[in-house]
């Protein structure tokens, strides 16, 4: 009777049952507590495609930018490392990479002898900024409720400042009559620490599990940037100078609520909701402060869980935004590789 | 056991907390500006403000930050908290109510040229004038506060005044003075109907030569606006031109103003807090050189926004504002855009 | 003893995501077998329905320099294409496939135009689709040394692409407003070759082909009056293959592939040449076998390249075997 029981993987696990490295490892999630199992380490490698195609304005209107023929795709790749201190505890290192290309409208100025046309790329590109954090959840065993914090900061190791813009001009047919081709290029960092709180509560009900956790942004100190400024001279060529700026990150938090299903053992489907709002902070302008335009964003997000061996776990996810203020709302697939292993412990 | 690991992790929390609260407390909190109130116009006339009159030829900002406009025909106003305060004949000592140009000194002084001489009213409230009996008229264009303190008048007609202190000095009469300006250096540059002239430290005459003319490359010899800009470039605004003239370092160059116009007359010439050079021209509205494209800002383009076309006066508030003063229209404030 | 044996057996299925043992297979689970187990071919009386989704974005090219760069001008390109493919074995060793792609693609752009001395801002925007039919493919396979288990075994294969797809720009209303053409508008005809080996849990291919572009006629752009003769370069493709089993029914696929496109000639009066093209490409994809259902996901990553799409190809693939 008990080794059926052990071989039926949606039944909850009894506490005083000795665990093994497969068990462990092939919890399904609707019995998975929110942290790892004491000497569990965790690999995480992901990929998100997004299709930036819509935005929304700062009434909360939706503006589709493929119209424009501004729309664009960008590129994200995850690292995630966690390690289980204990049942109970629970260390993360998170970074990641990503590159994206906003094109602007292209214009072109006419006058009697002049033709100019100017196109206009702003790429965003580099590694994000590592981020630290532990997990501490309810010193018991997983049953039906599990609740969990998380604390952590962004350490600022990726580059935030501005490169040096790539500007061309081609075309050249007169003296007066060619493109110019702006690129600016930002970075992904922060440039200041950020601090992350967030809390984590789950509930399991036979198959269905609701998760819901509640995430804090809040940058440390106030942080700076260079702000590039350029001048065509006669021979069509560039010369920049750039001045520095102050500014302040947003704060931000964030509300995911996830309903999942444990179809199988191995297959697990959700849907998740997540509203993101980030208020506050500042942006240098020309020796003024303006504040930051507030935003949030409302995405529904339905996924899937495949352990496809008790190594390797693949997920799922894409996300459809429904709402928003301020804020680019793309359609994004996100597929995460997840290896787990406990390379130290039997 | 459980009870003791759980004690350890429970004052984690605290110190999470505190850490939270200092992040809270080392922020400075400034007066932060609405990003909806950038790149706003704002239009004032006689008729929606107390703006004395509509026709601003010249604005200029004193010591401590208040807007000084010409209204021709109806004296100068201040602007201060928002509310435009008039000079004029029937309530002050001003020398006369068709007022072409002004500027003010550092200690406050405002330097007024009318159609007819110079009026002068300082900062403590006292009027005085000058008008040099020897001319038929006094006609003043232009007025320019030197680094070293002296006052430079360029006037219609008459060349330029000198004052250094002792008296002032006239010089290239029969010359049209329209624009003066000073680079780095210290040196007084001159735009006149004739080319640019170049002080160096020795004045001018009817028969000295000019800096530079149309032999030079400058497009006309009529040069009608001058700046001398944050980069050290030198730039011309001509009258019925297509372009304007760049002069950096020995390198002289055109910039198309791309407003579609044979002929464009370039009034005034400023520099922006992003760097951006703008004219205020006749006819051809407001243009704005970014470094590499000229942008016009018309009538056309900005119904309702841009009264006119023709822009007189050009000038930038503390906060970074731009102010444009129109021949008709009264004056225009234009909040910079967040780009 | 049915004690015990009862205790085997659930002790098998307790431990079943593990293991990597291969089982004795009946003809029916043939239809099950996976990318990495099934034969190149089709068994004879086979016959596998499936439909695939594409989706590309234009966003990124490599330069005549081979550099990556992006687009600049304010447009937006996507290809949201399906393709309806039929496999039929005639033999063990002999199949036939039928390609049918339906292409659905569109660009949209906006430019603003500012004529000053006018008084004029203009914005010029067009929303162009190409939809329907494109080009049919018909391929043969023959294994040339059959598969056997362990061995390497060598198919051919030869396709014929034909021109069933419209060619041309068509309902032009104006330079902003017309129909883009779904087909390339010539034939071509290549053959492959490839070396496999099934060693199990992976399987391995390396594989070569050259197709020729046949010369055809069409409208250029929407501007032509006529149509004008040209001529695509032929392509040679070569690449190498690798799939192993992450457990019993989902198989993790990679491939790296090249290819050379020669260059192309279009015969207006003066001939336009168009510039040899290369890419060198990483396809990964995750294949599931739900019994004789398989679903695949894949995309190609282009890696470096010269006069190319440096864009990702996301494809989505669902097959039934029947």
């Amino acid at each position: 009777m008990m080794l059926i029981l052990s071989s039926l993987p949606v039944i909850s696990q009894k506490s005083s049952e000795p665990r093994d490295e497969f068990t462990l490892l092939t919890m399904p999630y609707n019995q998975r507590p929110l942290s790892l199992y004491k000497g569990q380490l965790e690999v995480n490698a992901g990929y998100k495609f997004a299709v930036r195609s819509r935005t929304y304005d700062s009434n909360g209107d939706l503006i589709l930018l493929k119209d424009e023929g501004t729309a664009s795709v960008y590129h994200y790749y995850l690292l995630e490392l966690k390690y289980g201190i204990t049942d109970f505890l629970e260390l993360t290192a998170e970074t990641y990479y990503s590159k994206h290309g906003i094109r602007s409208v292209t214009t072109e100025y006419y006058s009697l002898s002049d033709n100019i046309t100017v196109n206009t790329l702003s790429t965003i590109k580099g590694m994000g900024d590592l981020l630290l954090y532990g997990t501490l959840r309810l010193p018991i065993d997983f049953k039906w409720v599990d609740f969990g914090i998380r604390g952590g900061m962004y350490l600022p190791t990726a580059d935030n400042k501005t490169s040096q813009p790539t500007n061309t001009v081609t075309n050249i047919t007169a003296a007066n009559t060619f493109t110019v081709n702006y690129q600016f290029n930002e970075k992904n960092g922060y440039g200041v620490p950020v601090y992350l709180l967030s809390s984590d509560l789950k509930f399991t009900f036979s198959k269905i599990s609701l998760e819901t956790d509640f995430t804090f942004k809040d940058p440390v100190k106030e942080g700076q940037n260079i702000r590039w400024d350029q001048s065509l001279t006669a021979n069509k060529t560039f010369t920049y100078s750039n001045n520095s700026y102050q500014y302040l990150l947003s704060r931000s938090f964030e509300i995911n609520a996830a309903l999942h299903f444990q179809a199988t053992g191995w297959f697990n489907i959700k849907l998740s909701s997540d509203f993101m709002k980030s208020s506050g902070g500042w942006t240098e302008y020309y020796g003024s402060k303006y504040k930051n335009p507030e935003t949030n964003l409302f995405v529904l997000e339905p996924g899937c869980e495949i352990q496809v061996s008790p190594a390797l776990t693949i997920y799922e996810v894409t996300g459809f935004p429904l709402a928003g203020k301020n804020m680019d709302g793309p359609f994004y697939l996100f597929i995460t590789a997840s290896i787990n292993m406990f390379p130290f412990f039997k | 056991m459980k009870n003791i690991k759980m004690a350890k992790y429970i004052s984690l929390i605290p110190g999470l907390l505190f850490l939270f609260c200092i992040s809270g407390c080392k922020k400075t909190e400034y007066n932060l500006l609405d990003p909806e109130s950038a790149g706003k116009w704002y239009s004032y006339n006689a008729e929606n403000s107390s703006l004395p009159g509509n026709s601003v030829y010249g604005i200029t900002k004193d010591g401590t930050n208040n807007l000084w406009v010409t209204c021709y025909g109806n004296g100068v106003a201040e602007y201060q908290n928002g509310v435009w305060k008039s000079y004029n004949l029937s309530n002050s000592n001003i020398l006369s109510n068709y007022t072409t140009a002004i500027e003010t000194t550092s200690s406050g002084d405002v330097l007024i040229g009318t159609g007819n001489g110079l009026s002068y009213m300082t900062s403590a409230g006292a009027w005085y004038y000058y008008r040099d009996a020897s001319v038929s008229y006094m006609n003043i264009n232009t007025i320019k506060i030197a680094s070293t303190g002296a006052i430079w008048i360029g006037t219609e007609g008459q060349g330029y005044y000198y004052f250094g202190g002792s008296g002032f000095e006239h010089y290239m009469s029969g010359i049209n003075v329209n624009a003066i300006a000073e680079d780095g250096n210290g040196n007084i540059l001159l735009g006149t109907d004739n080319g640019l002239y170049k002080y160096s430290g020795t004045q001018l005459s009817t028969s000295s030569v000019p800096y530079l003319t149309i032999s030079d490359g400058l497009p006309s010899n009529e040069i009608t606006s001058l700046l001398v800009d944050s980069k050290a470039r030198l730039w011309m605004g001509f009258y019925y031109g297509k372009t304007v003239s760049c002069l950096e370092g020995s390198q002289l160059h055109q910039i198309s103003l791309m407003d579609g116009a044979d002929s464009t007359i370039v009034w005034d010439i400023k520099e922006d807090k992003k760097g951006d050079i703008w004219f205020a021209t006749s006819r051809n509205g407001l243009i704005r050189y970014d470094g590499v494209v000229s942008h016009s800002y018309k009538t056309y383009n900005y119904p309702g926004e841009i009264p006119e076309n023709n822009f007189a006066s050009i000038c930038e508030d503390k906060d970074g504002n731009m102010w444009f003063g129109t021949f008709n229209s009264g004056i225009i404030k234009y909040t910079l855009p967040l780009e | 003893m049915k004690g015990i044996i009862l205790i085997f057996l659930l002790l098998t299925l307790d431990f079943a995501a593990t293991g990597q043992v291969e089982k004795l297979i009946v003809p029916s689970d043939l239809k099950q077998q996976t990318i990495v187990t099934e034969p190149i071919t089709l068994r004879k009386g086979y016959l596998r329905a499936g439909i695939a989704l594409s989706y590309f974005a234009l966003d990124k090219y490599f330069n005549s320099a081979s550099k990556k760069e992006y687009y600049s001008l304010s447009s937006w390109h996507t290809d949201f294409s399906y393709q309806i493919s039929l496999r039929y074995g005639i033999t063990d060793k002999f199949e036939v496939d039928c390609s049918i792609p339906l292409k659905n693609e569109s660009t949209r752009a906006l430019y603003m135009v500012s004529w000053p001395g006018l008084n004029s801002n203009i914005s010029l925007s067009s929303n162009l689709k190409g939809k329907g039919l494109s080009d049919c493919e018909l391929t043969l396979k023959y294994q040339l040394v059959p598969e056997k288990e362990n061995k390497i075994s060598l198919t051919v294969w030869q396709w014929l692409t034909f021109p069933t797809g419209q060619k041309n720009y068509t309902n032009i209303k104006s330079f902003t407003d017309f129909n883009l053409p779904v087909g390339d508008g010539a034939f071509s005809t290549g053959t492959e070759l490839t070396a496999r080996r099934i060693k199990y849990p992976y399987s391995y291919s390396f594989w070569a082909s050259y197709a020729i572009n046949f010369q055809g006629s069409k409208l250029i752009s929407q501007d032509d009056l006529s149509e004008t003769k040209f001529k695509d370069g032929n392509y040679l493709m070569m690449g190498a293959n690798f799939n192993i089993h992450l457990n019993e029914w989902i198989a993790l696929a990679n491939e790296l592939n090249y290819k050379y496109n020669q260059k192309g000639i279009i015969k207006y009066t003066v001939n336009v040449i168009k510039d040899p093209a290369w890419a060198f490409s990483y396809q990964p994809g995750l294949y599931f076998q739900i019994r004789r259902f398989r679903v695949a996901e894949a995309v190609q990553v282009p890696i470096m390249g010269k006069n190319d799409s440096a864009d990702p190809l996301y494809v989505m693939q669902v097959f039934y075997t029947f």
